[in-house]
This record gives structure tokens, C-alpha cells and sequence, in this order.
């Protein structure tokens, strides 16, 4: 049975290669698990609340679409850092 | 320990272990890997066993170290494992390695002809050659290559009088990808700004492990004509760390490899030679203090104001007191230089510029692009606090306030978490564990030795950053269960 084990960790390591550990809040979990609804290439296994396994050659990919995803959802506010404005 | 030590172990870890024999012959490299490279148990772990006759047995190094220092322990040994300082003898024992154990015998107790602390010239030194010149030469040479660096940025020098760093040293630059051609001019990468907002350590360290591996491309190309090897380049590196600052060494004594080295080595600022006599070369601070944890010339902050103000003397005075950041997220900077100019306008944006004070703000926009450009938000901030105006020192003093504004410094660290929403680990996940003691074993030694991410107990699952020790655990733990 540990022989089994260790083979399947260097199947792993070897084919498989190198995943990815994501860690993120409940509410951005939510939004990468339906990113990947659509076609389920980036989630490996889903770990709990705030974390994820996700394939490694997926992860920048991933990391754009959750930006895009959050320039729609999430408003930018210009220049929120100053309360009074210069001329511009 | 700082940034370097990082980089500098990063590059040893992924080194065979044959290269280690090798380095280790030099009582020079094991000395000075003992002492920059190890934490201190690691360090009081290795002298206990330098004269020990017999293998050391793990046994009774459990008794030495308290019980609730175990991780510690683990770690130490984790980090002597992977730098080929000791081995596993038995399961149950360990020793030195046999050339560490004993260029580091030899490097204490002096002896041996080995020639590996350098051979001081009997030549007499010129006379004008002291410390003090020594460092300016050395601070004038770095100097150019981070202006070299930094007026990729697009603010031309305005100074004439350098004509910046040597072609070797440029195309080591263009070749670690620390600047790029972009239609016919420079641009700086994000390597780059890490590169220059580092401690001069760190940064020498990062330009020789570059020559390091452009020396290695070279070798597997056949192309080598000076017949450098990286094995022997990295201990002359150690080599020079334990020299004497201000002192003259024999250039004859050296092999013909590593004189081949020493043009380069100038090129850095890490030697001088005297123009009339090439017999003769002195290490500079820069050389010096490269394996010992001191900082070097300065500090990163009076790094840039002496870059701009080339052989002024006492870097640190020029520099200090010159930014005011107000609760509005404004700041005013009274700098004159075009590197400062240009370092400020990497996290804010600069509206106006008079002469001698620019004006600017901190926004989302600019400190995101900041981070995009892999600025930290500490590095900005222990910037502006280093630079900090001495009336801000002064409020702050006499209002018992922090001395930035608690607010903006807490915005720029939201800032930051802003663009990182996901944290993303690399590593390996571990799962279908025979039974929960299995489970619980791997785990809690993989936790000791700090590489788990992440667990659950409850579910026997865990994720590793680092396998190698785990699954050499794992093998020992399996023979130790079918001894059973």
C-alpha cells in the first residue's frame, strides 16, 4: 500500500507535474469556480472554502480572467485617495 | 537575512553535489558558506560536530535541543542538508562531509598551503591607495552601472563626465534581462527595479551570479577562450570575501583562470589595480563584504543620492530629509537629481517639478502600476520613511505620532492586496494516506520543516512547497515500518 503511495507521488510529480495551491476569499473563490464552469480546465480539486488546487500552466491565464471578471463587477474610482482636487 | 542570501542560496540548492565536494576543497568557500549562509543553530550545530570523531547520532542530538525548539532543529538541519554539509550516514547517524569538515578545520586552526585566504604582495602599497580612496573608486564604479540601469527609465544623465559602465558589464545586464533593447533604446524590466531598489549586497551578489551563469552558457558552447568554470569563479568569489579590506594582494600567486577574471572584476568595482603595476590588485568594500552580513557601502536610499552625486564624499548627508507626505495623500520631495526624480516617479504621480522640489500624489493607479512593476508596498514604504523630511521627524517627535501618516501607509498596503486577490502556491498536494497516523506523520514533519501551505486534518490532505525531504522521510519511514 506505501509502495503504491509513493508511486503514485512520483506519477505526480512526474507526469503530472507541479500544481498550484490557490488561496483566495470565499467571494473570489466563488467567481474563479464559475470562470471555470465554463469549460472546468482550471480547477484540479476543489479544497475548501478559500482554497483551490488549480493546474499549473493554467494559473496567469486564470489570473487575467479573474481580472477581467472583477473590472466588471467591481467598480474603479479615480482618484479616491484625495479630498481636494487639484485643477487638471 | 537579507535579500541576497536568498539568491545566493537559491543558486546553491540547485547545485550538484559534486560541485559542492569541489567548492569545499577551498577553506576560503566552506568558511565562508559557514558564515553567511547558516542560521546560528545551524552554525553551533556544525561546531559541535567538526571534532567529533564518530558519526553524530540523531539520538543525541535530540537530547541537546529542547523539545520546544524542534522546528528549529529541523530546519537547520534541512538547510546543512541541502548546502552538502552533512550526511546521512545511517538512518541513525550523521557526520560532515569529509571536505567540509576539514577546510573548515583548516580555515580555523590556519595551516596548509593552500593559498585560499589570498597572498598578500610584498611589494610596497602606493601610497595614495587607503581606504578611503578605495571606496570612492568602488562607489564611483557601481555607481555607473545603477545610472546605466536607471536612465533606461528615460531620464537621460545629465552627467557628461561618466561614460557609464564597460561593454562586458552592459551586455551582462541586457544578457539577465535587468534592462531590454526596446526600438533602438533601453528599457528597464521589472528585474530591473527590483534590481535597483535592493541593498547593495544584494545587488553585487545579483551581478555575479548573472556572470555566473553567462560563464556557464559560454562553457557549454565551447566558446570559452579564458577557460572559466563557474565551480572555480564562485570560490575566488568567496576567495575575495575573506580578504582585507585596504590591503595589497599578489596578483602572480593567482591561476591563469582567475587572472583572466580580474578585468572583470575591476569592470564591477570589486578590485582596483594600480594603472602602473599589475602585480599588485586590492580588493574594495564591495569585495569585502560580500559574505558577511554588514551593509556595504550605504544603505539602498544614500545608494541613489550618491549615484547622482558621483565623489561628493559622505553619501548619507546629501540624501536625508527630503520628502513630505501629507494625510491627503500629497507629497513634496525636495530632490534635484533625475535618478531620485525618476526612482519617486516609479509609485506616484508627479504633477509639478520646480527646481529643486517636485510635487506629487499617491494614487490607487500609480502604486498599482508600482506593484505590477514588482515594487512591494514595504519597499515603498521604507522608502518614504527613509527619506522622510526632518520636519515630518519633528511633528512626529512632538506629537508622539507615527512618523507617516498612519492613514496612507495603510492604503498603500490595501493597495497592494488589491491587486492579489488569489494567492498562488506551487507545490505538490498530498492525499490517500494509508491510515491517519501515516497522514499525520508526513504532515507534521513536513510542517516542521516549514514547507506546508496547507492542511486539513480533518480530510488527511495536505500541500508542500518542497518534496525532496519529504519523500526521502517518507522512504526512511517505510524501511523503518518493514523492519518491523
Amino acid at each position: 500500500m506505501f509502495s503504491y503511495f509513493l508511486d503514485s507521488l512520483h506519477r505526480d510529480t512526474g507526469k503530472l507535474g507541479i500544481r498550484t495551491l490557490v488561496e483566495c476569499d470565499p467571494s473570489i473563490k466563488s467567481i474563479i469556480v464559475n470562470i471555470d464552469n465554463d469549460k472546468n480546465d482550471y480547477i484540479i480539486e476543489d479544497l475548501d472554502e478559500s482554497h483551490l488546487l488549480i493546474k499549473d500552466n493554467m494559473v496567469s491565464q486564470l489570473k487575467a480572467k479573474l481580472e477581467d471578471r472583477l473590472k466588471e463587477t467591481v467598480p474603479i474610482v479615480e482618484n479616491d485617495s484625495d479630498s481636494d482636487r487639484d485643477v487638471k | 537575512m537579507s535579500a541576497n542570501a536568498n539568491s545566493l542560496s537559491q543558486y546553491l540548492e540547485q547545485l550538484p553535489g559534486t560541485t559542492f565536494r569541489r567548492l569545499y576543497l577551498q577553506p576560503s568557500t566552506a568558511f565562508a558558506i559557514f558564515r553567511r549562509m547558516l542560521p546560528h543553530l545551524a552554525k553551533t550545530i556544525v561546531m559541535a560536530m567538526l571534532y567529533m570523531p564518530l558519526p553524530f547520532q540523531l539520538s543525541d542530538l535530540e537530547i541537546w535541543i529542547k523539545p520546544t525548539a524542534r522546528r528549529e532543529k529541523d530546519q537547520a538541519i534541512a538547510i546543512l542538508r541541502s548546502l552538502h554539509i552533512i550526511q546521512r550516514d545511517t538512518p541513525q547517524s550523521m557526520s560532515l562531509t569529509p571536505n567540509f569538515r576539514k577546510s573548515l578545520r583548516l580555515a580555523l586552526e590556519g595551516g596548509g598551503d593552500h593559498n585560499s585566504f589570498g597572498v598578500p604582495s610584498t611589494q610596497p602599497a602606493p601610497p595614495e591607495i587607503d581606504i578611503a580612496f578605495l571606496d570612492r573608486y568602488a562607489r564611483k564604479k557601481w555607481d555607473d552601472i545603477l545610472h546605466y540601469v536607471v536612465n533606461s527609465v528615460g531620464f537621460s544623465s545629465s552627467e557628461k563626465g561618466s561614460n557609464g559602465p564597460k561593454q562586458s558589464v552592459k551586455d551582462l545586464l541586457l544578457g539577465g534581462r535587468l534592462v531590454e533593447r526596446k526600438g533602438g533604446g533601453l528599457s528597464i524590466t521589472q528585474a530591473g527595479f527590483t534590481f535597483l531598489l535592493q541593498e547593495a549586497n544584494a545587488q553585487v551578489w545579483t551581478l555575479l551570479l548573472l556572470w555566473l551563469e553567462a560563464a556557464d552558457v559560454l562553457n557549454a558552447n565551447g566558446a570559452s577562450r579564458a577557460g572559466m568554470e563557474s565551480v572555480d569563479m564562485l570560490s575566488f568569489f568567496f576567495l575575495l570575501a575573506s580578504l582585507e579590506h585596504g590591503r595589497a594582494y599578489n596578483t602572480d600567486s593567482l591561476p591563469e583562470a582567475r587572472k583572466n577574471m580580474l578585468p572583470t572584476l575591476v569592470d564591477f568595482g570589486l578590485i582596483y589595480i594600480p594603472p602602473g603595476n599589475s602585480h599588485q590588485f586590492f580588493p574594495t568594500r564591495l569585495a569585502t563584504t560580500l559574505t558577511s552580513s554588514e551593509t556595504t557601502l550605504r544603505s539602498v536610499s544614500a545608494g541613489f543620492a550618491a549615484a547622482n552625486n558621483g565623489d561628493n564624499g559622505d553619501a548619507t548627508q546629501v540624501d536625508k530629509s527630503a520628502i513630505i507626505l501629507e494625510t491627503n495623500f500629497r507629497m513634496y520631495a525636495y530632490v534635484q537629481s533625475p535618478l531620485q526624480i525618476a526612482v519617486l516617479a516609479l509609485f506616484s504621480e508627479l504633477k509639478f517639478r520646480f527646481k529643486g522640489l517636485v510635487s506629487g500624489h499617491l494614487t490607487r493607479a500609480s502604486i498599482r502600476r508600482a506593484v505590477d512593476m514588482g515594487i512591494t508596498s514595504d519597499q515603498i514604504i521604507s522608502y518614504l520613511a527613509s527619506h522622510a523630511h526632518e520636519q515630518m521627524h519633528r511633528v512626529a517627535a512632538s506629537t508622539h505620532k507615527p512618523l507617516l501618516p498612519p492613514v496612507v501607509i495603510d492604503q498603500i498596503r490595501l493597495w497592494q492586496l488589491d491587486t492579489e486577490r488569489m494567492l498562488a502556491t506551487q507545490g505538490y498536494l498530498f492525499k490517500d494516506f494509508d491510515d491517519y497516523r501515516e497522514y499525520i506523520e508526513i504532515c507534521n514533519f513536513a510542517d516542521d520543516i516549514g514547507v506546508v501551505s496547507w492542511r486539513n486534518d480533518k480530510k488527511g490532505m495536505f500541500f508542500a512547497n518542497k518534496v525532496d525531504q519529504i519523500k526521502d522521510f517518507m522512504r526512511t519511514r517505510k524501511k523503518a515500518n518493514e523492519g518491523k
